[in-house]
């Protein structure tokens, strides 16, 4: 009478397996960076502003320019906002950037001294970086002082730095309504000249 | 002159047995002013008396009763003919007359003369090009012989043939000759006013540079150009540029077409004193309408299968003349629009899109199954699947197309369609804006002329056009987003899960966007600041059926504030369904409805809405599976999850800017249905229109003539139209899907079982009466809870959704209007059950199932137990 014996089992051991050892720690590899770089991507996205008053501001003009066209067709002109203005930012922001320029240009000034008199330094008596230094601290120090003077001043200051913050970044961009109607009825309509 | 034999063409009424049917229409276009070049016609009176005198009478009678002559022999038979003519002799009284009128017009340069049969210009045998005409004679014995090689041409073999195969009595037939000056051509043609081989809604012009007998003879190829009727929009191959006069020549057209009452084949030359018109004859190669055709239907062309679902929401029921040539222009464009941005603009080349069958809007299915077939991972199923709810049986030996693009090309693909979408929701609100700001000017319409209100008008349809293309567009991307959503969900959980949860995951995020559920709102606030305590008002919104206003003006001071706060919020809703058509407060059943809805259900419809992602990931990480393959694929996060939110997001979102565009649409379609009641008006006023509602039945060019003003299309033609109009409103809706004749599609058994199974379009279950729907308007008698058996609903139904139970429909699928709002109000509702309407009968109790899709008959279930 025969015996059975139990054959033994040649079926790869998933675990002890070569090939297994070296997918499976690749996969998880290939896993870990994308998705560490989609949680980096996140934290990115979150600093960063969204474009979310410039996207007003397209949406707002465009729809004006639609709106003017219509009314001309009738014979009539469109009186309404600007919707690329800007204005005023707050006397507290004005103060902080002037802080934040003041400190950068002074330690561009002290940096660019410390490398020219470094003996060691590969910018030992070089004049560009003492030149460099002191135009970025007078850069600096002139946009710090101007920012000074619309900190201290603000919305009363002469008709020039008006149209300054109204037109550059000294002014923040000013939200257009977003909602439809808020919109509609900030335009006018305005008889033209000669058309009735 | 005074001629015995000869007649100036001064539009005093000339009759067709006296000169000839080509000067007589001439004539009458002299006597419209319409700018003909100076003729002078040789009469008919002339040439019976020259064939009297000469004895030509026993030769003609031969001809015409001798055979016809074999084809080999043709050539020799019209010699013989004319030589007979040129032998015989010419009496010195008319040889003279004749050389007189030529030498009338002779000294200002080369003449031409031109045949006018008694029997030419017919409205059913025009006998174009069948007779003599000479151009450049010089002499008047060259027009000698030229009248009598023109008289002869009466008699060539080739005119016989057509004759008998006409079958037009040759007895007393008689040929007239034109003498006129040559046009000193820069540009001439021939222009058909109703393209004979194209759309109807298109005319076609050919050109060539000089002369025009050089096109009617064939010796060159000639510029061809398609022009709209409506809005003279110009297509074609060719020198534009020097063309400029494309458009006046198109409303010339237009207004001698309007003049005669049939469409035209006009010859046309362009001289220096402007465009002249040389001949205009009814056009005889036009194809017969079919019964219900008011002359606006779609000619189906080649194989092309069409469906009115998904196009029956953008352009519900019979669509009127004047609103399809308004809206399908606008919408067939939008459709090509997309087409191009995705890079298929091959597909649709030389077919049309949108077609109208029995006055219904539909969709050329083929060629859209052939778009999705040439984008790289599409197919000609996902088309079915989409605009029909389901995949159609087809015959055995029909292959659906499908795109066979590799990885490559479908990620390139998959690049343009983002690039395509990614501003369309910037786009939405520009247009709300837009939209907002054009209904907010509410200028006096009249007080504007009426160039300035055409230039108006003008402006509006612009936007429209951008909303219909964003609407489109918007549609394709939620359709795509959709559906990858419920293959994402069905990867993990099979397809009929995939199915019910991209359903629930796209509910009730559109609050307040989708068409009609704003409207619903804003009408809600006014009823609860003014209704809710006041008994009486809600008493008159129950009894007083579609007309309330009576019994709420007898209120006093409470009901007539509550009806200015709803008259002017209505004004603000636009159209009710479609584009520039009926608006809400032309016709206020549906806010009356809407209204009565409110003080007949206690309870605000349920909101769908829920945190169903939240379920879907918690059941998703339930699973071992899923949690495995987390781990093994080393996801810190996990990226499954972020990207089915993403394209949970995506779906909404596209989906919202496709109810918003929509609703916009409408809502603009208020303003452009202002302008059309301004014009109704002026052209009741000024005796064009009998009453203002027929200008339904006019196309927009036609319209826009008639401002300008143009005469109106005759009366025999507008009674055809309304004719065809009451017909096709009587016909039965279209099938789901055909080929040619709509009327010749296999309809199929009306289902008599006692379950129907139909398209899951919203979950849920609800077991109620049925109440069979066939328009709007006879929602009034809905009853709270029962369910609304229709064959489409379009956004004007909202209102009955408030009242239903739950929703049966025999069209729809899942992005429909209907699946959209039943998924928003939390109703059960199962769509596409064919036959739904003839098979239920009101007052049936019903078993609705919108998570399996299944309607049970309670009674026959029984009857079958």
């Amino acid at each position: 009478m025969s015996r059975r014996v139990p054959l033994p089992d040649r079926r790869p051991d998933p675990v002890r397996d070569d090939g297994l050892h070296v997918f499976v720690p690749a996969l998880m590899g290939v896993g870990m960076i994308v998705s560490g770089i989609l949680v980096i991507a996140d934290w990115v996205h979150g600093l960063l502003p969204n474009g979310r008053v410039r996207r007003k501001q397209y949406i707002a003009s465009g729809a004006q320019g639609v709106v003017l066209s219509v009314a001309q067709a009738a014979g009539y002109n469109l009186e309404g906002p600007d919707f690329h203005a800007r204005e005023w930012r707050s006397r507290l922001v004005y103060a902080l950037w002037v802080g934040v320029f003041t400190v950068v240009g002074a330690s561009a000034l002290v940096v660019g001294l410390l490398a020219f008199n470094d003996d060691a330094g590969l910018f030992y008596r070089n004049p560009w970086m003492v030149g460099l230094g002191v135009g970025t601290a007078v850069v600096l120090g002139l946009l710090a002082l101007q920012l000074l003077f619309f900190a201290i001043v603000h919305r009363r200051s002469f008709r020039a730095a008006h149209v300054l913050v109204e037109t550059t970044w000294f002014g923040r961009l000013k939200h257009p309504p977003t909602n439809p109607g808020d919109f509609a009825a900030s335009l006018r309509l305005i008889e033209r000249k000669g058309t009735k | 002159m005074d001629y015995q034999f000869a007649q100036h063409l001064e539009g005093h009424g000339s009759v067709a047995t006296d000169v000839g049917g080509k000067a007589s229409s001439l004539d009458r276009l002299v006597a419209d002013g319409f700018p003909v070049p100076r003729a002078t016609v040789i009469t008919a009176r002339a040439y019976h008396a020259f064939v009297r005198e000469a004895g030509l009478e026993p030769f003609l009678k031969e001809l015409q009763h001798g055979p016809l002559p074999p084809a080999d022999q043709i050539a020799a038979e019209q010699s013989r003919v004319e030589a007979e003519f040129l032998r015989a002799p010419i009496s010195p009284e008319l040889a003279d007359e004749i050389m007189a009128v030529a030498g009338e017009f002779l000294p200002a340069g080369p003449i031409a003369i031109r045949s006018s049969a008694t029997a030419e210009d017919m409205v059913n045998a025009s006998f174009a090009g069948q007779y003599e005409t000479f151009l450049g004679i010089k002499t008047a014995d060259e027009a000698l012989v030229a009248v009598r090689r023109c008289w002869a041409s009466l008699w060539s073999p080739q005119v016989r043939v057509y004759r008998r195969r006409e079958n037009i009595d040759e007895d007393g037939l008689a040929m007239a000759v034109i003498v006129q000056a040559m046009a000193d051509a820069s540009w001439a043609g021939v222009m058909f006013t109703r393209d004979p081989q194209g759309s109807a809604l298109d005319m076609k012009v050919e050109a060539v540079p000089g002369l025009g007998d050089d096109l009617v003879s064939g010796r060159v190829t000639p510029h061809g150009f398609v022009i709209h009727r409506s809005t003279l929009a110009i297509r074609g191959r060719g020198e534009r540029a020097k063309l400029d006069f494309l458009e006046d020549l198109a409303r010339l057209g237009l207004r001698i077409e309007n003049r005669a009452g049939a469409p035209q084949d006009i010859e046309w030359a362009m001289t220096r004193q402007g465009l002249k018109i040389l001949q205009a004859r009814p056009i005889t190669v036009s194809r017969p309408l079919a019964v219900h055709d008011d002359g606006f239907d779609t000619r189906a062309a080649g194989d092309d299968e069409y469906t009115p679902r998904g196009v029956s929401e953008m352009l519900p029921g019979v669509v009127s003349p004047l609103l399809w040539s308004i809206n399908a222009p606008m919408l067939e464009d939008a459709f090509r629009s997309l087409f191009s941005a995705i890079g298929v603009s091959s597909v649709g080349a030389g077919r049309r899109l949108v077609g109208r069958f029995r006055g219904r809007a539909t969709l050329n299915l083929s060629a859209l199954r052939e778009a999705a077939a040439s984008l790289p991972g599409g197919s000609g199923e996902e088309v079915e699947r989409q605009y029909l709810g389901h995949v159609l049986e087809h015959e055995s030996d029909y292959e659906l197309p499908a795109s066979t693009a590799g990885p490559i090309a479908r990620m390139m693909a998959a690049f343009r369609n983002w690039q395509a979408n990614r501003l369309l929701a910037d786009e939405v609100e520009l247009i709300k804006h837009a939209v907002h700001g054009v209904v907010h000017l509410d200028i006096d319409l009249r007080q504007l002329p009426a160039g300035r209100l055409l230039r108006y008008r003008s402006r509006i349809r612009d936007l429209a056009w951008r909303i219909y293309a964003t609407e489109v567009a918007s549609s394709s991307a939620a359709a795509s987003a959709y559906r990858a959503l419920e293959v994402q969900v069905a990867r993990w959980l099979g397809d009929e899960e995939g199915v019910r949860w991209a359903q629930r995951l796209t509910a009730g995020t559109l609050a307040e966007s989708s068409v009609g559920a704003g409207r619903v709102n804003q009408l809600r606030d006014i009823y609860d600041r003014h209704v809710v305590d006041t008994p009486a008002l809600q008493a008159s919104l129950i009894r007083g059926g579609p007309h309330p206003r009576e019994s709420i003006e007898s209120l006093g001071r409470s009901g007539l504030s509550f009806l200015d706060e709803v008259d002017h919020c209505v004004r603000a809703f636009g159209a009710q369904a479609i584009y520039a058509g009926r608006t809400w407060n032309e016709d206020m059943v549906g806010v009356w409805s809407q209204l009565s809805a409110f003080a007949r259900t206690t309870e605000r419809p349920a909101d769908g809405s829920e945190d169903s992602l939240a379920e879907l990931v918690a059941l998703l990480k339930g699973s071992p599976r899923w949690r495995f393959k987390r781990v093994i694929t080393g996801q810190l996060i996990d990226m499954r999850l972020r990207m089915l939110r993403r394209m949970t997001e995506e779906a909404t979102l596209y989906l919202r800017c496709r109810e918003e565009a929509k609703s916009s649409l409408l809502v603009l379609g208020g303003a452009e249905r202002r302008v059309i009641f301004e014009m109704a008006d002026r052209l009741v006023a000024s005796g064009h229109l009998a009453v203002a509602n027929d200008i339904e039945l006019y196309s927009d060019g036609e319209v826009e003539q008639m401002v300008r003003g143009a005469e109106p299309v005759f009366g025999q033609e507008l009674e055809r139209r309304r004719r065809a109009f009451m017909r096709a409103r009587d016909a039965g809706p279209l099938p789901e899907v055909f080929r040619g004749d709509p009327d010749t599609a296999d309809h199929g058994d009306i289902p008599t079982g006692p379950v129907m199974q139909g398209w899951a379009a919203s979950p849920g279950i609800v077991r109620a009466r049925a109440r069979v729907l066939t328009s709007l308007a006879a929602g009034t008698e809905l009853e709270p809870g029962e369910i609304i058996v229709a064959h489409s609903t379009d956004p004007s139904w909202t209102p009955l959704f408030l009242v239903a139970g739950g929703i049966v429909l025999e069209e729809g699928g899942p992005l429909s209007h209907a699946a959209i709002v039943a998924r928003e109000f939390g109703l059960p509702a199962v769509l596409n059950v064919s036959d739904a309407t003839q098979a239920i009968v009101t007052g049936e109790e019903l078993i609705v199932d919108g998570t399996t899709g299944e309607v049970r008959r309670i009674e026959l279930e029984d009857k079958h137990e």
